[in-house]
């Protein structure tokens, strides 16, 4: 049984604002190693890069524990594995060439072969979904969109070297037996909405931040899986019917508790 | 045609460098110098740029030769080398406006089909979870998706163990790697085109020969 009720879970790539997020909803239900390639306690004194709006994560005290790991170096990644039920990888880096495939695709390899190596339970791999890659093979023209279609990064470097990093990690969970959760994402708001957000619109792949954080809860505990190697949209359910999320609520119980009613209804017709 | 040719650290990619030096102007491009090669990081762009002026195709043979790496970290570096490489070599072809790359891949990538199985180039390729496979499978990927994109072709032969009989003989292997260079350019068409080609073995049948060896079948 691949369900993670209670233990121990490593976080990869922790310091960012999906980090934070998934820190916050777990650190309660779950002994976390979280780790990042800067200690979190560096990461945690600055502002979010991203902007004001992203959180920084919590530092996490005793059960917990804090490590710097380098995603790229096996030995670091097999040794954060060992003793944990689970893992989550939230590593990226998106528009330097070296450390693009460096850790999102090679960092994968590692996590993946880690948690097979380590005897993990379950893996959550997460990763971009690009509504639009300017290409004609991109899904940017069609509507109610599967969690299961193949991506089409074409040549972008940061959607073709996670695809890379998702596709090794998709061959060593059907081949090596790990049971592999691939959570996709595109916007990120927050769950408050700011007044200069509302009736502007939204985006039609966007989730808030909290709820991505509480889709790892669900990731986590959800009954076993299908087959080894599962793909979910992790985003609200809205209006447009783009890309609905059906297989997280199917398969995980997870639906989006922030839909952006406020974003994408005519003000006058909101407050009237 | 100027053709730049990779993997050719390899014999057998030497080999098929001098082969198409017959017939072409060949820049034969390995990780260290040696003689009538030039050595290229083909992770670097700002190495692999300079080289594609005036080239008319390349020849992207690293696959033949991909443990090149030894040491602490040599499995990662295989993983980065060849899948970053790759999306280097391939991004600066188009930006260079050449028209074509020829992939070369190997069938290793089928061989956990049953033997009794009459594998083809519509089949789902297996790779392993080991680092030679995944390399190898990386580098399918990365031409296939920026030939996905529309601004390069890419042509993947893949090929049986070669210079062997129940493999990919040298002569089929250069006759399949002169006849996608010498196709019409696609109009309207697919971009990634992949075939298998094999001399004799247990993924001859249904394989892709060329015209003229068909004809005498």
């Amino acid at each position: 049984m691949a369900t993670v009720e209670s233990g121990r879970v490593v976080l990869f790539g922790a310091g960012g604002p999906v980090g934070a997020a998934a820190i916050t909803a777990l650190k309660n239900l779950y002994e976390l190693r979280v780790t990042d390639f800067r200690p979190m306690a560096e990461i945690a004194s600055e502002p979010s890069p991203q902007g004001p709006r992203r959180p920084v994560p919590e530092v996490l005290g005793p059960p917990h524990e804090n490590r710097v790991v380098d995603v790229f170096n096996w030995e670091q990644v097999r040794s954060a594995c060992e003793g944990m039920d689970a893992a989550i990888n939230l590593s990226v880096l998106r528009s330097d060439l070296i450390p693009a495939f460096r850790v999102s695709a090679v960092g994968a390899y590692n996590i993946a072969s880690a948690a097979v190596d380590c005897g993990l339970k379950r893996l959550i791999h997460t990763g971009p979904f690009h509504t639009s890659l300017n290409h004609d093979a991109d899904y940017h023209n069609d509507f109610q969109v599967s969690e299961d279609i193949p991506l089409h990064p074409g040549d972008d470097l940061y959607a073709l070297s996670k695809y890379i990093g998702g596709e090794w990690t998709k061959v060593i969970a059907e081949r090596c037996g790990l049971e592999v959760l691939t959570f996709l994402y595109c916007g990120f708001l927050t769950r408050t909405v700011y007044d200069d957000q509302i009736g502007r619109g939204l985006g039609p792949f966007s989730v808030s931040i909290e709820d991505a954080g509480e889709a790892f809860v669900h990731g986590l505990r959800a009954p076993s899986m299908p087959s080894p190697y599962e793909v979910f949209f992790i985003n609200a359910p809205t209006p447009d019917q783009k890309y609905p999320p059906k297989k997280a609520k199917q398969l995980l119980g997870w639906e989006a508790k922030d839909q952006f009613e406020k974003l994408y209804t005519r003000p006058e017709k909101a407050n009237p | 045609m100027k053709i730049l040719i990779t993997g050719t650290d390899d014999p057998s990619g030497e080999q098929l460098a001098a082969e198409l030096g017959k017939s072409h102007d060949v820049l034969a491009v390995c990780s260290v110098a040696k003689k009538n090669h030039i050595a290229v990081d083909l992770g670097d762009p700002d190495q692999v740029a300079p080289q594609l002026a005036g080239v008319g195709a390349v020849v992207h043979a690293l696959p033949l030769s991909l443990r090149g790496v030894k040491g602490d970290q040599a499995d990662q570096h295989l993983l980065d080398d060849v899948s970053r490489g790759t999306y280097v070599l391939t991004t600066a072809a188009a930006n260079a406006g050449v028209p074509r790359l020829v992939l070369i891949s190997k069938l290793d990538l089928f061989t956990d089909y049953p033997e009794e199985h009459r594998v083809s180039a519509d089949w789902r390729p297996l790779p392993r979870p080991e680092p030679d496979s995944l390399a190898l499978y990386s580098a399918e990927l990365v031409c296939r998706e920026i030939a996905r994109a529309g601004r390069i072709e890419v042509k993947c032969l893949r090929f049986g163990e070669l210079g062997k009989k129940d493999g990919t003989t040298m002569t089929d292997a250069v006759a399949a790697i002169e006849y996608a260079l010498a196709e019409p350019p696609v109009k309207g068409g697919h971009h990634w085109e992949l075939r298998h080609v094999v001399s004799g073995g247990r993924f001859a049948n249904g394989s892709w020969q060329a015209p003229e060896k068909k004809e005498a079948v």
